[in-house]
C-alpha cells in the first residue's frame, strides 16, 4: 500500500517537473520572433553601425551551429558575470570565423537595427564601433533570449566602452589559467592567437617556458583586438575574459577522459592529434606581425578597446543580464580553485544533533515520571 | 506520548550528528596538522637547497634558468626545487603572522593539500598570484594582513622580493579575470571560512 503512494507521489512530482522543465523547450520552433538592437550613447544614437546577431544557443541552453564544436565553456546561465564571459567569449570566436552570423544590419539615423524572423534560442549580438568626436564607441557582446511567437520584439539596448585614442599604441597580456582539479592532465602548451579587426595577426605558445603568458606590444589602439585559444585542449572547455588590457584564457575539465601518454615537457602537443575545434582560424606558420591575412568574412565583432566602465553606459536587455529563463549548466563551474576545509557542516551537525538529542532525552524523561505516576 | 522506540531512535540519531561533527572537527585539524608538518618540512629541505647554492655550492637541486643578480627578466620562467618529488618555485614569508610557507610550482587540490601553490604569474613579471587552504597554518589569516604590511617572496635563486600589502578584498569565486588583474605585483587568495567566496590580498612590489 505503501509503495504504491510512494509511486502515486513519484508520478506527480514528475509530471509537475516535466510541466515546469519541460516548457523551455517546448517553444513552436516555427514561429518567429523580432529583435530590435538600439545603440545609444550618452553622446546620441550611433548610425551606420555594424550588427551581426548569431543564433548560438538552443533555448534550453546548448550551443548549436559552428559553436557547439568550439568547446566553449557555457557555465552557470543564471550568473550574470559568467554570461559576460560567455558572450564575450563567443563573441571572440564568432569575430574570428567560427560561425556565420544569422543576420547582419547597420543601425539606422536612431541607433537602431531590426532583425525579423528569428526563432526561439539564445542569439549573441555584436556591435562595430564608431567613432563619435574623438572617442570611439564599442558596443559590448550580449546574449538575448528569443522567444519565438512573441507578439512585440525584443528591445536590447547594448552597453560600451569608450576608449579615447590619443595614445598611438597600446598593449595587450594574455594569460592561461587551468580550472582543473589537478594538473596531471594539462598539455605541455597551448596556443594563444592574436586577431586584428578579426584577423590572425600573430600566435604564441603559452607554456611553462613564459610562465603560461605573453605580452603584445605596440599594437595600433585604433585597431580592435581579440585573443582566442587555438585548438582547445582536449577533455577541456574554453573560456575568455578581458580585464582593463589582460585577456585571460581559462581551461576548464579534467583532460582526456582516456589515457593517454603523459605530454612531452619539451614539445608541444600537435595540432593534429587533437580534435580540430572548428574550420577556421586556418593559420599555417606563424603570422608576421602587421601583415595580416585576407578574408572576405563580414566584420562581426569589435573588441572593447580600453574602459570597460564607460560613463552614462545605457544597458537595458543587451547586457550581461542572464538571458530571462534559461535553464541552469553548473556541471562545469569555471571557478578559482576550491581552497577551504569543511567546516561549515560542523555547527549544524552540532546543532541538528544536540536538538534531536535533547529532545528525545526529554520526552523520555517525561514518559518515565508519566509511568511512574 | 512518543513511543520509547521513538524516543532512543532520536537520541541515537542526535547523537550520531553530534559525533560527526566532532570526526569532521577532528579531521580538519588533522588535515590542518598534516599540512603544517609537510609544509615545514618542505621549507627546511627548500632552505638547505637554496642556502647551499646562495653560498657558492652548485646549483644541484634545482631546476632550470637560474637568473643572475640584476638580470632578471620578465620572460624567464622561475626556477624549482623538487623536493619529495614536487617542484616548488620558492617561499613566501608574511612576518606580521609569523608565517613562512614553501609554494609549489603548480596548483592542483591535492598538491594544496600541502602548502600553497601558484595559481598564475611570476614573481619575475610582477604577476604572482598564489593560492593555499584556509589551514590556520596556511593562509587562515591572511585575512588579518593590513595595508603595508611587508609579504616576502624568496625565488629558488634567494632572489628576494619585497611587497607591501595594498588591500584584503573578497572576490566571488568566478572572478578569476579580477583575480589577474595586472594592477597588482602579487596576490595571494584562499576561501573564506564558508568556501563561497575567496580572501584576496593585494600587493605591490617595495623593494
Amino acid at each position: 500500500m505503501k509503495k504504491h503512494r510512494v509511486i502515486k507521489y513519484l508520478s506527480v512530482i514528475l509530471s509537475v517537473l516535466c510541466l515546469f522543465g519541460g516548457n523551455v523547450v517546448s517553444y513552436a520552433e516555427s514561429s518567429e520572433a523580432s529583435l530590435q538592437v538600439k545603440f545609444i550613447t550618452e553622446a546620441g544614437p550611433v548610425t551606420d553601425s555594424e550588427f551581426s546577431i548569431y543564433r548560438v544557443m538552443t533555448p534550453d541552453g546548448k550551443l548549436t551551429g559552428e559553436f557547439a564544436d568550439l568547446n566553449i565553456e557555457v557555465g552557470d546561465l543564471t550568473d550574470s558575470e559568467n554570461v559576460g564571459n560567455l558572450a564575450y567569449t563567443l563573441a571572440s570566436y564568432a569575430v574570428s570565423g567560427d560561425g556565420l552570423p544569422y543576420a547582419v544590419k547597420k543601425t539606422d539615423a536612431l541607433g537602431s537595427a531590426g532583425f525579423d524572423g528569428l526563432s526561439s534560442g539564445i542569439y549573441l549580438v555584436t556591435g562595430s564601433s564608431a567613432y563619435i568626436g574623438r572617442d570611439m564607441y564599442t558596443p559590448k557582446p550580449a546574449l538575448i533570449r528569443i522567444v519565438g511567437g512573441a507578439k512585440e520584439p525584443v528591445a536590447a539596448s547594448v552597453k560600451y566602452t569608450i576608449t579615447q585614442t590619443e595614445d598611438p599604441t597600446v598593449e595587450y597580456t594574455v594569460k592561461k589559467v587551468w580550472a582543473d582539479s589537478s594538473g596531471a592532465s594539462r598539455p605541455a602548451s597551448v596556443t594563444a592567437q592574436l586577431l586584428k579587426n578579426g584577423e590572425v595577426y600573430d600566435e604564441q605558445t603559452l607554456s611553462e617556458q613564459n610562465n603560461w603568458s605573453h605580452t603584445w606590444k605596440d599594437l595600433s589602439s585604433s585597431d580592435e583586438w581579440n585573443v582566442i585559444e587555438k585548438d582547445v585542449p582536449e577533455g577541456y572547455t574554453v573560456s575568455i575574459s578581458l580585464n582593463d588590457k589582460t585577456f585571460t584564457i581559462t581551461n576548464t575539465g579534467e583532460g582526456p577522459k582516456e589515457t593517454t601518454p603523459p605530454a612531452n615537457e619539451t614539445e608541444p602537443p600537435k595540432a593534429s592529434d587533437k580534435p580540430q575545434a572548428s574550420d577556421a582560424p586556418k593559420v599555417t606558420g606563424t603570422p608576421t606581425p602587421g601583415t595580416p591575412q585576407p578574408s572576405n568574412r563580414p566584420q562581426a565583432y569589435n573588441v572593447p578597446v580600453g574602459n570597460d566602465n564607460p560613463p552614462g553606459g545605457s544597458d537595458t536587455q543587451g547586457d550581461d543580464t542572464p538571458p530571462a529563463d534559461t535553464p541552469t549548466d553548473k556541471d562545469k563551474p569555471q571557478k578559482l580553485p576550491q581552497t577551504g576545509q569543511l567546516w561549515w557542516p560542523v555547527p549544524v551537525l552540532l546543532a541538528a544533533g544536540a536538538v534531536l538529542f535533547f529532545t528525545g532525552f526529554i520526552t523520555d524523561r517525561l514518559s518515565e515520571d508519566d509511568e511512574k505516576e | 506520548m512518543m513511543k520509547k522506540n521513538k524516543r532512543v531512535a532520536l537520541m541515537l540519531s542526535g547523537a550520531l550528528l553530534m559525533c560527526s561533527a566532532v570526526g569532521l572537527t577532528a579531521y580538519n585539524i588533522h588535515e590542518d596538522f598534516n599540512a603544517a608538518s609537510y609544509a615545514s618540512e618542505v621549507l627546511e629541505e627548500f632552505d638547505d637547497i637554496m642556502n647551499s647554492y646562495k653560498e657558492g655550492g652548485t646549483p644541484a637541486g634545482i631546476s632550470g634558468e637560474i637568473p643572475a643578480d640584476g638580470e632578471i627578466s620578465p620572460d624567464t620562467p622561475m626556477p624549482t626545487i623538487t623536493i619529495k618529488g614536487k617542484e616548488y618555485i620558492g617561499k613566501i614569508k608574511m612576518p606580521t603572522l609569523s608565517l613562512e610557507l614553501p609554494v609549489a610550482k603548480d596548483w592542483d587540490y591535492t598538491q594544496m593539500k600541502t602548502s600553497p601553490c601558484r595559481y598564475s604569474g611570476s614573481a619575475y613579471s610582477n604577476d604572482l598570484v598564489i593560492c593555499a587552504h584556509n589551514f590556520s597554518t596556511h593562509f587562515r589569516n591572511i585575512r588579518n594582513l593590513h595595508p603595508d604590511d611587508t609579504v616576502i617572496f624568496t625565488d629558488a635563486a634567494g632572489n628576494e622580493f619585497y611587497y607591501g600589502v595594498v588591500k584584503v578584498e573578497t572576490l566571488e569565486p568566478t572572478a578569476i579575470s579580477e583575480m589577474l588583474s595586472p594592477e597588482y605585483d602579487l596576490s595571494l587568495f584562499t576561501c573564506t571560512y564558508g568556501g563561497s567566496a575567496r580572501v584576496t590580498v593585494r600587493c605591490r612590489i617595495s623593494g
